[in-house]
């Protein structure tokens, strides 16, 4: 998969059909796969511009979400967009499997990693579901979710040779890490439970695997 | 319960608590553990991770009642000895011989605060920094030994 650079602006409305935001269809089928030509995209602040009608394109290793608004200019852009770096847009179902499985979690059986494990809190549950709601909003899908061996559940995104490994402690402490695969070098993060701090987080993820 | 080959039974044996550098130790994980030879975060706990001990069996006497599962392996030089945090805690490290009754080669790889010993009952003494930072430094001494489903699986 090529690595997001720039994408030339086009009107969203001469581009592709779009995908309307208050379709009855929750999980509406694969939105058409607009050209990399759609957009133009800002490498490092994530963000894109885009017009008009509510949309989800995938764009090389991006997707965009613009935001339903008539223009008010014609010839001008609209909606900033935020630009989350993963594959197309949120989908209802799987998301909702996602944060259906985070509860699952708690009714695993001590030891369910053939030791010792803890089954993760209820606590940790309520922390990383939070988590995955703000994932959910920016649009920036999950690798993994897991329950940890240390008690807890953990939350990874992936690229590449990178990863960040978000980690619900049983006693509500919330840790990210950051690692690189390739060169063995990692940096780590205190997070608070709070949405604010789970955005901020989102951001530094998205930024890390795309720098 | 299965039948476990003779030579896993302790039957009174003392524990040896010499580790050579190079000796591998084992680790069963759950299949969605792997991905091909990539090993997640979460296959790798502390404190007190258990493991078998390559000098006294096999990798697959950890599969035996877990068919299908995986066993990860790393040296016992590859144990991050020591971790400071904030420049001012210390917590070391070390594989230690625990024999269990039925599993001779069981160890486990201990964890201690400025020398005081962190089990599950004070796990908070462990920071999740210091938690996170370790076990991912571990897990890039990880190797697969016996990958998830394969005929050594059983």
């Amino acid at each position: 998969m090529k690595d997001t650079t720039t994408i030339d602006v086009k009107r969203l409305s001469e581009a592709t059909p779009a995908w309307p935001a208050d379709s009855a269809d929750s999980s509406p089928t694969e939105p058409p796969d607009t050209s990399q030509d759609e957009y133009k995209l800002d490498k490092r602040s994530l963000r894109a511009r885009s017009i008009g009608k509510m949309a989800v394109f995938t764009a090389m290793s991006a997707s965009v979400c613009a935001a339903q608004s008539p223009p008010e200019d014609s010839t001008s852009t609209i909606e900033m967009v935020e630009l989350c770096g993963c594959h197309y847009g949120s989908r209802e179902q799987e998301w909702s499997n996602m944060l259906k499985g985070i509860d699952d979690l708690s009714s695993l059986s001590e030891g369910w990693n053939g030791y010792d494990a803890n089954v993760p809190t209820d606590l940790a549950a309520r922390n990383a579901r939070h988590f995955v709601e703000v994932m959910q909003y920016r649009s920036c899908p999950p690798a993994r979710i897991a329950p940890s061996a240390v008690g807890g559940i953990g939350i990874t995104r992936r690229r590449g040779h990178r990863k960040a490994y978000v980690e619900f402690f049983n006693d509500g402490f919330i840790n990210a890490l950051f690692a690189d695969d390739a060169i063995r070098v990692m940096h780590t993060k205190s997070v608070c439970p709070s949405p604010e701090d789970f955005e901020d987080l989102i951001q530094d993820i998205e930024e890390y695997l795309y720098e | 319960m299965s039948d476990i080959p003779s030579g896993m039974m302790t039957n009174g044996r003392a524990s040896d608590p010499i580790f050579d550098d190079n000796e591998n130790l084992f680790r069963r994980v759950k299949p969605e553990h792997v991905e091909l030879q990539r090993i997640e975060l979460d296959a790798i706990p502390l404190p007190d991770m258990s493991v078998n001990r390559e000098k006294y069996g096999p990798p697959e006497w950890l599969l035996i009642e877990h068919a299908g599962w995986g066993v990860v392996e790393f040296r016992a030089g590859d144990i991050p000895p020591e971790l400071v945090q904030d420049g001012v805690t210390k917590y070391t490290f070390r594989p230690e011989h625990r024999p269990t009754k039925r599993n001779y080669p069981h160890s486990e790889v201990r964890a201690y605060r400025n020398g005081v010993h962190i089990d599950m009952k004070n796990a908070s003494m462990l920071s999740p920094d210091a938690h996170q930072r370790w076990r991912q430094k571990l897990l890039w001494k990880c190797k697969v030994a016996i990958p998830p489903g394969s005929a050594n699986s059983h």
